[in-house]
């Protein structure tokens, strides 16, 4: 082994790009072992390296990819990556996780992340091939599409077995949310990465690597995983096929039948036509698989296949093909009233394709829609924007991509600066927490949903907790037991959300910072000690589970135990914290829209708000537990000292930014 | 007689296969040395998983001047001893599915053996995209007969009783 | 004759073939009556997929976007949704 601690490949590449200069680092064990790897490691790489203020799009701004301990190892999904930069659509910490088996590829390379800086005087290419890593000319691919590039560097290399991370010409134009898209249809898609990517002249980065990866303790390591992939596979989501039937689009008509599902931007949460754009529809008229349940495909090593590829075989948008996903179908779909599968499918793959976050993109174009039929914006370019017109729909996914007269100019800035721009009252129509949009789940109706909108470090965002345990009828005994409350079973109640939210917000750090999936114990709950608590309840005796802190442990020879896991996910929440604090953020930051303190006019939610009072009194509660600061909401002196986080505090002290 | 049966329809590409493979022979995780491959065909959408196939003319033995690959009679593996192994790569040449493989640091050639007739990959397979059969011939058969009288249980009972001159017509 | 509507959503589409369909009723007609006719209609692997043994995730019936108490007895036009409780993606 090369390094001292397993799993890890050990080097990090550092590129600076202005002037063509590589270089591989060994990685610092001490910052592994306080923040173990991807997200958490990307972030302390950004309040070490990063000047706060400047603008995301200069060459100083740091992009950094990378993987964590298990990626690449077997184990109940091991394929996720991470990505973190200033981001030019919010001005604040900009984070995005994306899929696939890229990730793995860069660790049989031998390294575990990257860290890419300056402005490279022309349009290069990174290619990593094992110990071979080299900046190229990429003035060939500068302009086309994601696929095409990824196409013709891996026909250039070494075919399927290169892994390709590409941006696409919207992230050159300059579009603010674009995404780093990972063999063709995985995106690190939030916060406008890609764009970060395009503007250092970057347009792609090729993998193949043929090295290997030890673990500490290779019995043990089998043992655990075992374990936990058993916990999963005997998971009851998973037995009754949560994510395997349809994968994440199974929520479009679920979410409508529990009311979640946001209609015409936000303004409805049910939508009268969710079963032609569900996931039922994808699959019987275009899945290209003869047996769509056990098809369907997946990061590495995951049991789960969450992903569904699907081909439009005739008609206007014949051709187009691609693996799909609910936030895209929401954003595109009910988001802009449009019931119409095709134009959604085709809408989504060519925001793929252009290289731009399809969830971003469908938001903007909803809310031009609702700004144009509230008379706040004229339809300038006569394209008909109205709810549930298609065409008008596809029209504007193009104009953005291209900047395209006054109203592609204006959504290349986003939902939310674009409003400003617009002035009036046109803010009040966004549903923008941070900067960025909200995603596909109506948080007046899912409380902890809403909660999390509030507080997510990158902004209004599901994924830093993902407390679909509010979704899934749980035994109310558990979440009493795990959370204090029988409340955090129920999807419309305040009670016991707060503590809900911790736990997910901690544990869905670790995920990200070791590389694995969060759908792994949050959504299945196959992370101990949810499949304990069931078990105790329906008098099984033998239970399996996955053990975060076993598993870390056996892989890399670290000692962790499950508190200090929540330890490190505590810490990991802090240092994201601790950068937007720098970037300005603070208590006021961390809210709702406007949007959703107005009730819901119909359906299951009717209604049901997300009042500011009570978004206050858990604001207060939730600082309490984190120890920040109520008034101000920032990090206390003493939670840092007590997370070993001397040096952060010491940087903040200077700049008065702790209390 | 054991084989093992690649059924690209179900795989997902998850690759769980390839690093069971790697660490149950070689104690490490990666794909380079696994003896099973999953090409990943992403602009399709699809996953083949690909091996040995351990085929009953086996070209692979033909080729092979030192008889260092052979038939194990008990798991119908073809196996390769490196002890004969002259390193000649004829093997890795002529094998239509690329399943021979050569580990450059240790120098030494190897293939898929059935891991002696319980195969590790299969164990990591959640979805059917590599099965395990120790009786090959009746494979097939069986399978589609288990197929038709899957599909006659569960013909709608109205048809059913079409067939049998009923007929219960709303 | 009278009918109630049945929707299928995920796998139970996926094992009926259907998404949704008519199914006419007799007067006096309980829902557990309608799933006797539904799982013979249907067969094993349609009752298997209910999960009772999966206790908080087993399917969820709602009639006309409700979950009524049992017994319930059908009135033509109902509309009957059969589904798995899932969270988020
Ligand atoms: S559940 Fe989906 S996103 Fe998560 S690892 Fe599996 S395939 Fe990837
Ligand atoms: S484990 Fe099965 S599903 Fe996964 S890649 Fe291998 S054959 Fe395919
Ligand atoms: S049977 Fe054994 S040797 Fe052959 S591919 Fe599977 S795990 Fe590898």
């Amino acid at each position: 082994m090369t390094f001292d601690y397993g799993g890890y490949a050990g080097k990090t590449l550092r590129i600076d790009l202005t002037k063509g200069k590589i270089i591989k680092e060994t990685q610092s064990k001490p910052k592994l072992e306080k923040y173990l790897g991807g997200r958490g490691v990307d972030a302390k790489i950004l309040f070490d390296e990063l000047k706060p203020n400047i603008n995301p799009l200069h060459s100083d701004n740091v992009l950094c990819i990378s993987t964590g301990p298990i990626t690449g190892l077997l184990g109940p999904t091991t394929g996720r990556i991470n990505v973190a930069t200033k981001s030019p659509l919010t001005d604040i910490y900009g984070n995005s996780n994306a899929g696939s088996d890229w990730g793995p590829e860069l660790k049989y390379a031998g390294y575990d992340n990257i860290i890419i800086k300056g402005r490279a005087p022309k349009p290069v290419y990174l290619c990593i091939d094992d110990e071979h890593v080299e900046l190229k000319d990429a003035a060939h691919l500068w302009g086309e599409g994601v696929f095409e590039t990824t196409l013709t560097l891996q026909e250039e290399q070494r075919g399927y077995d290169t892994k390709v991370a590409a941006i696409g010409p919207a992230a050159e134009n300059g579009v603010l949310f674009c995404s780093i898209i990972f063999n063709l249809w995985d995106a690190a898609g939030r916060t406008g990465t890609g764009t970060v990517m395009a503007s250092k002249n970057l347009k792609a980065i090729t993998v193949s690597g043929s090295g290997e990866l030890r673990v500490a303790d290779p019995e043990r390591y089998l043992e655990i995983v075992r374990d936990g992939w058993l916990g999963v596979l005997n998971d009851p989501g998973f037995l009754m096929g949560e994510h395997q039937a349809l994968g994440t689009p199974i929520c479009v008509n679920w979410g409508n039948a529990q009311g979640w599902l946001p209609t015409r931007n936000f303004r409805e949460s049910t939508f009268e036509g969710a079963d032609s754009i569900s996931g039922e529809e994808f699959r019987d008229k275009y899945s290209t698989r003869s047996s769509p349940i056990p098809g369907g495909r997946a990061c590495m090593s995951c049991p789960n296949r969450c992903k569904r590829f699907g081909r439009i075989e005739s008609g206007k948008y014949a051709g187009t093909r691609g693996s799909i996903e609910f936030e895209g179908i929401a954003a595109f779909g009910s988001k802009c009233g449009v019931s119409d599968l095709e134009a959604v499918f085709h809408a989504y793959t060519l925001s793929n394709d252009y290289g731009m976050d399809c969830v971003s993109c469908g938001n903007a174009i909803a809310t031009f829609m609702e700004l144009v039929e509230e008379g706040v914006l004229e339809d300038i370019d006569k394209l008909g924007l109205r709810f549930g017109n298609a065409d008008a729909m596809v029209e504007m996914v193009h104009r953005i991509a291209n900047k395209q007269d006054k109203l592609g100019a204006l959504g290349a800035l986003g939902a939310y600066k674009a409003a400003l721009k617009i002035g009036k009252n046109a803010v009040d129509y966004t549903t923008s927490v941070k900067g960025i949009d909200t995603i596909a789940c109506d948080p007046r109706v899912a409380k902890g949903f809403g909660f999390t909108y509030a507080i997510s470090s990158r902004g209004s965002d599901h994924l830093r907790t993902h407390v679909v345990f509010e979704m899934i009828r749980m035994p109310p005994e558990i979440g009493k037991e795990l959370f204090g409350s029988e409340g955090a079973c129920d999807l419309m109640s305040y009670d016991g959300k707060v503590r809900m939210v911790l736990w997910h917000e901690n544990l869905a750090a670790i995920t990200d910072s070791i590389g694995s999936c969060r759908f792994m114990h949050a959504s299945y709950y196959a992370q101990y000690p949810v499949p304990e608590l069931l078990g105790k309840l329906r008098n099984k005796k033998e239970v399996n589970s996955i053990k975060y802190h076993d598993w870390i442990s056996a892989a890399t020879g670290m000692k962790i135990d499950y508190k200090k896991l929540l330890e490190i996910g505590n810490r990991i929440v802090n240092i994201e914290r601790a950068l937007n604090t720098r970037f300005g953020m603070r208590r006021k930051d961390d809210r709702l829209p406007k949007k959703f303190s107005k009730p819901i006019p119909k359906g299951p939610g009717k209604g049901q708000r997300f009042p500011k009072k009570q978004l206050e009194k858990m604001l207060d509660e939730y600082y309490t537990s984190r120890e920040w600061d109520l008034k101000t909401g920032l990090i206390k002196k003493s939670e840092l000292i007590k997370l070993d986080m001397k040096d952060v505090l010491d940087d903040l002290d200077k700049k008065k930014l702790v209390r | 007689m054991g084989k093992l049966i690649f059924n690209y329809e179900k795989c997902t590409g998850c690759r769980a296969c390839e690093l069971a493979c790697s660490f149950h022979k070689e104690g490490v995780f990666a794909p380079s040395k696994s003896r099973i491959k999953i090409v990943r065909i992403d602009e399709e959408g699809l996953d083949i998983p690909i091996g040995c196939e351990h085929c009953d003319n086996a070209p692979c033995i033909t080729a092979c001047p030192t008889r260092a690959l052979s038939r194990n009679s008990e798991t119908n593996a073809i196996v390769l001893n490196p002890d004969f192994c002259i390193g000649c790569k004829q093997c890795m040449v002529i094998c239509p599915f690329g399943a021979i493989h050569y580990n450059e640091n240790r120098e030494i050639f190897y293939k898929c053996d059935l891991c002696d007739g319980s195969p590790e990959c299969v164990k990591w397979c959640v979805t059917g995209g590599i099965e395990y059969y120790e009786g090959i011939e009746e494979f097939p058969r069986r399978k589609s007969a288990d197929r038709i009288q899957h599909f006659l249980l569960n013909l709608p009972k109205s048809t059913r009783s079409i067939a049998t001159g009923g007929g219960n017509k709303e | 004759m009278t009918y109630v509507t049945v929707k299928y959503l995920m796998v139970f589409s996926q094992i009926t073939r259907k998404r949704k369909e008519l199914i006419p009723i007799s007067e006096g007609m309980t829902l557990q009556d309608l799933m006797d006719i539904l799982y013979v209609k249907y067969g094993r692997r349609f009752k298997k997929a209910f999960g009772e043994d999966l206790g908080h995730r087993s399917a969820l019936i709602t009639i006309n976007s409700k979950v009524k108490e049992t017994p319930y007895i059908l009135n033509p036009g109902d509309e009957i949704l059969i589904s798995h409780i899932v969270g988020g993606g």
